[in-house]
């Protein structure tokens, strides 16, 4: 998928472990799984902005878009 | 989903009673074609096949009957394909999946099935009455060929099973999306 979610690199910067991501937005941890391996098909925009919200981060910081080969 | 799976291993018990007795049928009826004449007054069927209302009234030999049977084959086999597909239908109702890709995929292949019983039953038709024309005098040898409101019937239940199947596939999508958007 073109759309790359580089959710693990900004936990890392944060110091945050994704269960507490997960707790703190109020979705699962295999939601949260689903989002950082890159499985999701879409994502709500109430939890992009709660992942922002919470990390302190932008949309762009988290996605990126690369295009296939 | 306990009474779902239940139900599920009942058909699919039933299923395959049925797919290993058809054959066992198939080949009764030939072996005992001569017989099934003395029952026809008292069934009261109606025969309206020359070839074979011939054949009921002088009895057919064995080797015509065993040729009979052979090319019964076919329609048996597109048959039991389709009690086949039912089962691993079943088989997964059973296990819980209800509305899985694989569900979808052999819902397509029974749709399949039901074209596959009217081609298959045109070179069956004539084969078969061909056959048990074979014993009766020169000149009286019979090649049927036809095509009437239960091969239409087949043909528009396929159709049906077609598009459940098309639904059943876009219905899983959808719901595999649903389940991946976080």
């Amino acid at each position: 998928m073109p759309i790359i979610i580089n959710l693990d690199v900004m936990l890392a910067k944060r110091k945050i472990r994704s269960k507490e991501l997960a707790d703190a937005i109020g979705i699962t941890e295999q939601n949260l799984s689903i989002l950082k391996t890159g499985k999701a098909k879409a994502i709500r925009l109430a939890t992009l902005e709660a992942i922002c919200k919470y990390l302190s981060c932008q949309p762009a910081d988290i996605l990126e878009y690369q295009e296939k080969a | 989903m306990d009474k779902i799976k239940q139900t599920s291993h009942r058909f699919r018990m039933l299923f395959q009673t049925i797919f290993y007795l058809t054959p066992v049928a198939v080949a009764l009826f030939w072996l005992n074609f001569n017989t099934i004449y003395s029952l026809i007054p008292t069934i009261n069927v109606s025969i309206n096949e020359p070839a074979l209302t011939h054949a009921l009234i002088n009895g057919l030999p064995l080797s015509i009957r065993f040729l009979a049977f052979l090319v019964s084959l076919l329609p048996t086999a597109v048959f039991m394909l389709g009690v086949y597909y039912l089962i691993q239908l079943f088989r997964l109702y059973e296990q819980g999946k209800l509305f899985t890709l694989q569900n979808a995929k052999y819902f397509r292949k029974l749709g399949m099935t039901f074209f596959a019983w009217v081609i298959i039953g045109f070179p069956y038709e004539a084969l078969v009455s061909l056959i048990v024309s074979l014993h009766n005098a020169p000149g009286k040898h019979l090649i049927s060929i036809g095509f009437g409101s239960p091969d239409i019937t087949a043909i528009i239940t396929g159709f049906l099973v077609l598009l459940l199947s098309w639904i059943m596939q876009e219905g899983y999508k959808l719901q595999e999306e649903h389940a991946y958007t976080v």
